[in-house]
C-alpha cells in the first residue's frame, strides 16, 4: 500500500485530495505510476500525460522520473511551486 | 540557529527581527526581507488569497534550504516565517531574517533563502478576484533568480 497526496490546481482538477492504493509490482518508478494515474482518464490523462508539469515527491522530497517507489512510501504530486 | 514557522493567522514580523537584534553580540548585520501581499496583480483587482502547502514537507524543505545557507555564509540566527490559509492584502506572507557577523554574508544568504524558497518551498497561492478564484502560476524570473545561485557556486568550486 502506497499514499498518495495530490496538491493545489491538481487536488482541484481531480477532485482528489488524496488515496491509498496497493503497487501493482513490489517497487516501480514515479513515470510507471503516473502512467497507470494517467490510463483512469479525463482529467488524469490531461495531468498525468505529459501535458502538464508534475512535480513530484517520495517520502517528501522532489525526486527525478525514474526515481522507484516502495511499499509504504507517500507520494506527493503537484503543479510548480508559488510561495513567498 | 534557525527559527522556521508557519502561521495560520498574520504575524508580526518586526517581533522576530527585534530578537535577532538583541540575541547575539558578535553580530553586526541583520538583513531582513518581508514579502507582502498585494492588492493588483496582472492588472486585476485581488481581495485576498489562500495559500496551499504540503503539511510536513513544507516545513522539511525549508530547513534544507536554511541549511545549505548555513553551510555557505558564516551566520548567527536564521529565522524563516510564512503565512498559509486566507491571506488579505497588506498583510506579510514571508519574512527572511538573517543576522551574520558582517553585512555581505547576510544580504547574500538573505537573498538565497528568499530565491530557494520561491522555487522550492512547496507552498501555492491562490487569488480570490472580483469575478472567481485564480492559482498563480510559477514565473520565469524567479527559477532564473535561483539558477544563479547553483551557477555562481559551481564557477567558485
Amino acid at each position: 500500500m502506497i499514499k498518495i497526496l495530490y496538491f493545489s490546481s491538481y487536488r482541484e482538477m481531480l477532485d482528489c485530495e488524496n488515496e491509498e492504493i496497493e503497487l501493482p509490482e513490489d517497487s516501480m518508478t514515479i513515470s510507471k505510476l503516473m502512467q497507470l494515474l494517467a490510463e483512469r482518464g479525463d482529467q488524469w490523462q490531461v495531468i498525468f500525460a505529459g501535458q502538464l508539469p508534475v512535480l513530484a515527491a517520495i517520502n517528501q522530497e522532489i525526486v527525478n522520473a525514474d526515481a522507484i517507489i516502495n511499499n509504504h512510501d507517500e507520494i506527493g504530486f503537484f503543479p510548480p511551486v508559488s510561495g513567498g | 540557529m534557525s527559527n522556521i514557522k508557519l502561521f495560520e493567522q498574520t504575524f508580526d514580523p518586526a517581533i522576530e527581527i527585534s530578537r535577532l537584534t538583541g540575541d547575539n553580540k558578535a553580530m553586526g548585520a541583520i538583513v531582513s526581507f518581508i514579502g507582502t501581499m498585494r492588492d493588483i496583480n496582472e492588472g486585476d483587482e485581488v481581495s485576498a488569497m489562500r495559500l496551499e502547502h504540503y503539511p510536513g514537507m513544507t516545513e522539511k524543505s525549508l530547513e534544507k534550504i536554511v541549511d545549505e545557507a548555513q553551510q555557505r555564509w558564516q551566520l548567527g540566527d536564521v529565522s524563516v516565517f510564512h503565512r498559509v490559509g486566507l491571506i488579505n492584502p497588506g498583510d506579510p506572507i514571508v519574512l527572511v531574517a538573517v543576522s551574520s557577523p558582517h553585512r555581505g554574508e547576510a544580504f547574500e544568504a538573505c537573498e538565497f533563502i528568499i530565491d530557494f524558497l520561491k522555487t522550492r518551498a512547496p507552498f501555492w497561492k491562490k487569488e480570490v478576484l472580483t469575478n472567481g478564484e485564480r492559482w498563480v502560476n510559477e514565473r520565469d524570473s524567479d527559477q532564473l533568480a535561483a539558477q544563479r545561485w547553483i551557477d555562481n557556486n559551481q564557477s567558485n568550486s
